[in-house]
C-alpha cells in the first residue's frame, strides 16, 4: 500500500512554507500531436514539475489568522470558538447566541486557510472534512463544488430557502417593499433564526390566498420562520373580515367561485361570541360585527347625529365624543352649480351616449353578482341569435365576428392556430412534483458584496439548481415548477460532471409578430 | 502498456471513495496516476487565499471509469471513508496532538531567536542592543499546518467493490451506461491514448494523443447505447461541434463479448 496521508511538516519546513513564491504559470500554446521532439518533452517536464510543486504544498497559516471552529455532528453545523473574521459579512448565522457556519461554508473557509476545524479536540484534515461534512444528502460533493466555484468567482452564495420567496400574488400586492421595511423591526428575531429551520417548511403560496393558506401563515408568524409573513397576514385577511361584516343574510347568494373560501371560516364566525377559545388553527375574527353598530351614512339618509362610540373599541389615548352635524348642514352652500359651456357640452354628450348601469331596470333587479353575470351572459347569447342565419347557422361559420376585428393584431390573434406559450402558463396549478429537482442556492452578484447584507439580502442575481450529467433532462413540468418557485429571478442549472462544472439557463424567446406590413 | 516498470511492483495507490465519487488526496499518488498510468482526473480543491491564485489544488477527482480501470489492473485500491466514530474523543490522540503542537511552538520560538541572533551578528558591534532580552513571539504569530490528507489512510476493504451491483459507495455497479463507457474507456486507454471526461463538448470522453496538460484533444468520443436509433440531427450537431473545435467525432461501440468498433465523423462542406 502506498504510504498516503499528509506528512507533518517540520519546523524548518513550516518556516520555509511561509517564504514560498508563486512560480510563473505560462507554458505557451498546447500542441496538437506528439512529435517525439526534445522540445515537447522538456515543456511537458517543466509543466509537470511546477504542478507537482504546487500540489505538494501544504497549507501553513499563522495562528492569529485562523478562526477556531468545531464540527457539531448532531446539528450538522460548525460552531465558531473564536470571533469570526471578515467572512462573517457574507457567511454564517447565529444560533443560541453562538456564531455558526453551514458545512459548505466551513469547508470552503478551511480550504481557503481562514478556519481551523476541530472535531473531538483534534484538527480535521481537508480530506476528513470532505468526508465528514459532505456526508449529508442536502450538501453532497457536487453541491459543494458548485458552491466553492461560485465563491471563488466572488459571488455571495446562500442556501435557497423556499419560504422567503414571495408568491406572484404577494408580488402583485407589492408586498416586497412592505417586507423590506418590516425587516428592520424584525431583524433581531431573524438573525437568531437558523437557516436550517427554514428548510423544513416548504411554503410557497399558490395563486390567490385561500382561507387555509392564510391560517397557516398566521401560525408561522408565531414560529421562527422569519418575519416576512407575519406582517402580511392582516393585509390578506382584511377583505374577508369586511365581507364578514356585511351581515349573515347573504349566505344564500354566495357566488360559486368564492364558496370554497367561505366554507371554512364560517363555523368560527357563527360562534364569534367566544372566539377567544377557538383553537389556534382556525382564524378568529378580530371584531364581532353583530354587536357593533355602524351608522347609516347613505345619501338618502340625512344622518347628522353620530352617537358617542363604544369606549372598548377605541385605543386608550383617543377620546370619543358625540357629534351633531346638523348646524353645519345649514351652512353648506346649496346654490346650483354654474357650469361652463365646455362642461355643459360634456355633460350633454355623456347623457346621450353613456348610460349608467344603474339605469338599466333589469340590472337593478339583480340582487348579487351571480345574477348580474347570468344576465350579461343571457344578453350576449341573444346577440348571437341576431347574426345572419345564412352565415352563422351552418357547420362552417366565419372565423371572426365583426366586433372582434378591431385591429390587424386582434385579427391575427383570433385566427392564429398556435398560441404562444409562456414558461409560467399553468405553473401555479401543477402538483408539487419536481422530480427531485430543487433550487439549491441563491447567488448574489460579486460587485454588490460591499452593499450586501446577510440579514436582508434582497433579490438574488440568479438561483442555482445543481444537477448531474448522469441525470435525465428535466421535464417541462419540472422546469415550469422550478421557474414558478423562483419567481422573477432567473434559474441557472449547474451541471457537474465528475469535477467539471457547466452552467446552463433557459432563455425565454417570443417570436415577433409583424402587424404593420 | 505504459512505461516499462522496474522489477519491484510499486504499492497500490489509495483512491478515496465517497458515495460514488473517487478522490485522490496524495500529491505523490496524483503524480503517479498522471505519469505512470495516463489517468489525469480533475483537480477540484479550492486554493488557499494566501500565496496567490495558482489554480486548483488537491483533491484530484477521477471518473468512475478511471477508478475502475486502476482497481482492475491492481494499480490502486478503492477505500471507502472510515466510520466517523461517535462517543468520547480519543484522549490519547488529543494529548499527543497537544504535545506535538507545544513542541512545534517551542521550536519556532527557538528558530525565531536564532534568526534574531544571526541578524544581530550582521550589525556592527556598536549598534547591537545591549542587554535587551529576546522578546518571545506572540502566540498569534506561530505557524500551524492545515493538513490536506488524513494522517493515516484507513485500512482498505478486503476486495474491490462488486462491479456488477450498485452499492452505497459504488452506485455505478451494473449500470448499463457505466458498463458501456467503461468498455470503451478501457479499450481506448489500452491503445495508448489519454482520456478525460467529455461533458464540456457534449461527449462521453475526450481523447488526447499525449498528456492533456500539453496537448489538445484530438477526438470527442460518444458511446451511444447499442441498438438504439441515433437521431440524425443530434449526430450532425455533434459532428459539427467537434469539427468546429478541431476534433473528430468518434462513435464508439464496445459490446460486452465482442470486438470494439469505432466510426469517426467529420463535418465538412460538400
Amino acid at each position: 500500500m502506498e504510504p498516503g496521508g499528509s506528512r507533518r511538516l517540520s519546523t524548518a519546513e513550516l518556516l520555509a512554507a511561509r517564504a514560498r513564491k508563486a512560480p510563473p504559470r505560462s507554458h505557451g500554446q498546447k500542441d496538437f500531436a506528439p512529435d517525439g521532439s526534445e522540445e515537447q518533452a522538456e515543456k511537458l517536464r517543466r509543466c509537470r514539475e511546477e504542478q507537482w510543486q504546487l500540489l505538494s504544498e501544504e497549507r501553513v497559516e499563522r495562528l492569529g489568522n485562523l478562526v477556531k471552529a468545531e464540527w457539531k455532528p448532531g446539528q450538522g453545523i460548525v460552531e465558531l470558538q473564536s470571533p469570526a473574521g471578515k467572512f462573517w459579512h457574507t457567511m454564517g448565522f447565529t444560533e443560541h447566541g453562538k456564531q455558526c457556519l453551514l458545512p459548505e461554508e466551513a469547508l470552503y473557509l478551511l480550504e481557503c486557510g481562514s478556519v481551523q476545524l476541530f472535531y473531538r479536540d483534534l484538527p480535521l484534515s481537508i480530506q476528513e472534512a470532505y468526508e465528514i461534512l459532505l456526508s449529508q444528502e442536502a450538501m453532497s460533493l457536487p453541491h459543494y463544488q458548485v458552491f466553492s466555484h461560485l465563491k471563488q468567482l466572488g459571488y455571495v452564495v446562500l442556501r435557497f430557502n423556499p419560504s422567503t420567496v414571495l408568491s406572484p400574488y404577494e408580488r402583485q400586492l407589492n408586498l416586497e417593499s412592505h417586507c423590506q421595511s418590516s425587516g428592520k423591526h424584525h431583524r433581531k428575531r431573524r438573525r437568531s433564526s437558523s437557516p436550517r429551520s427554514h428548510e423544513k417548511k416548504h411554503k410557497v403560496s399558490e395563486g390567490l390566498p385561500e382561507a387555509e393558506g392564510t391560517s397557516e401563515k398566521a401560525d408561522d408568524g408565531c414560529g421562527d420562520s422569519g418575519c416576512l409573513l407575519v406582517d402580511e397576514t392582516p393585509l390578506l385577511e382584511q377583505p374577508k373580515e369586511s365581507d364578514g361584516g356585511s351581515g349573515g343574510g347573504e349566505s344564500a347568494s354566495v357566488p360559486p367561485d368564492t364558496g370554497e373560501e367561505k366554507a371554512s371560516p364560517s363555523p368560527s364566525r357563527s360562534q364569534a361570541g367566544d372566539h377567544r377559545e377557538s383553537s389556534p388553527g382556525t382564524r378568529t375574527p378580530r371584531w364581532d360585527f353583530t354587536t357593533i353598530v355602524l351608522p347609516n351614512l347613505a345619501p338618502d339618509q340625512p344622518c347628522t347625529r353620530l352617537p358617542s362610540p363604544d369606549k372598548g373599541l377605541l385605543p386608550e389615548n383617543v377620546p370619543g365624543r358625540e357629534v351633531d352635524a346638523a348646524c353645519w348642514c345649514r351652512r353648506i352652500n346649496q346654490k346650483r352649480e354654474k357650469l361652463s359651456r365646455k362642461e355643459r357640452e360634456q355633460l350633454e354628450r355623456e347623457s346621450r351616449y353613456k348610460s349608467s348601469v344603474n339605469a338599466d331596470r333589469e340590472v337593478r333587479r339583480c340582487s348579487n353578482w351571480q345574477e348580474y353575470k347570468a344576465l350579461l351572459k343571457q344578453r350576449s347569447q341573444q346577440k348571437v341569435w341576431k347574426r345572419p342565419p345564412h352565415l352563422w347557422d351552418q357547420a362552417v361559420t366565419p372565423l371572426l365576428q365583426p366586433d372582434e376585428a378591431t385591429s390587424s393584431a386582434a385579427v391575427l390573434q383570433q385566427i392564429s392556430v398556435l398560441q404562444p406559450s409562456h414558461i409560467l402558463d399553468g405553473a401555479s396549478r401543477l402538483q408539487k412534483d419536481t422530480e427531485g429537482m430543487t433550487i439549491d442556492f441563491n447567488v448574489y452578484q460579486a460587485d454588490a458584496v460591499a452593499k450586501f447584507k446577510k440579514t436582508n439580502p434582497g433579490k438574488p442575481y440568479v438561483r442555482m439548481c445543481v444537477r448531474s450529467f448522469d441525470e435525465q433532462i428535466p421535464s417541462l413540468r419540472a422546469l415550469k415548477q422550478v421557474t414558478y418557485q423562483s419567481g422573477d429571478v432567473p434559474v441557472v442549472f449547474a451541471l457537474v460532471d465528475h469535477g467539471e462544472i457547466a452552467f446552463y439557463s433557459l432563455k425565454e424567446f417570443k417570436l415577433p409578430v409583424d402587424v404593420n406590413h | 502498456m505504459g512505461d516499462p516498470e522496474t522489477a519491484p511492483e510499486p504499492p497500490p495507490l489509495v483512491l478515496a471513495l465517497q458515495r460514488g465519487r473517487v478522490l485522490v488526496w496524495g500529491a505523490a499518488a496524483a503524480r503517479a496516476l498522471r505519469e505512470r498510468h495516463r489517468v489525469s482526473g480533475v483537480l477540484v480543491g479550492t486554493p488557499p487565499r494566501r500565496g496567490g491564485a495558482r489554480g486548483p489544488r488537491l483533491p484530484l477527482q477521477l471518473l468512475p471509469e478511471e477508478a475502475r480501470l486502476l482497481a482492475e489492473t491492481g494499480a490502486a485500491v478503492l477505500v471507502p471513508p472510515p466510520d466517523p466514530g461517535e462517543g468520547p474523543p480519543p484522549a490519547a490522540e488529543a494529548a499527543r496532538y497537544a504535545a506535538e503542537l507545544a513542541r512545534s511552538f517551542a521550536e519556532q520560538q527557538e528558530a525565531a531567536e536564532g534568526q534574531r541572533q544571526a541578524q544581530l551578528q550582521c550589525l556592527p558591534p556598536n549598534q547591537r542592543p545591549t542587554g535587551a532580552p529576546a522578546a518571545a513571539l506572540p502566540p498569534r504569530a506561530l505557524l500551524v499546518q492545515l493538513p490536506t490528507a488524513r494522517g493515516a489512510p484507513p485500512a482498505p476493504p478486503p476486495g474491490p467493490p462488486d462491479w456488477g451491483r450498485p452499492a452505497p459507495h459504488w452506485p455505478h455497479g451494473g449500470r448499463p451506461r457505466h458498463e458501456r463507457r467503461y468498455r470503451v474507456y478501457r479499450d481506448l486507454w489500452a491503445r495508448g491514448f489519454h482520456l478525460t471526461g467529455g461533458a464540456k463538448f457534449g461527449g462521453d470522453f475526450l481523447v488526447y494523443p499525449g498528456p492533456p496538460e500539453r496537448f489538445h484533444a484530438a477526438a470527442v468520443a460518444l458511446c451511444p447505447p447499442p441498438g438504439a436509433p441515433l437521431a440524425l440531427g443530434a449526430l450532425v450537431a455533434a459532428a459539427r461541434l467537434g469539427t468546429h473545435v478541431r476534433k473528430t467525432l468518434l462513435l464508439c461501440a464496445a459490446p460486452a463479448g465482442g470486438a470494439p468498433a469505432y466510426t469517426s465523423l467529420q463535418w465538412g462542406p460538400p
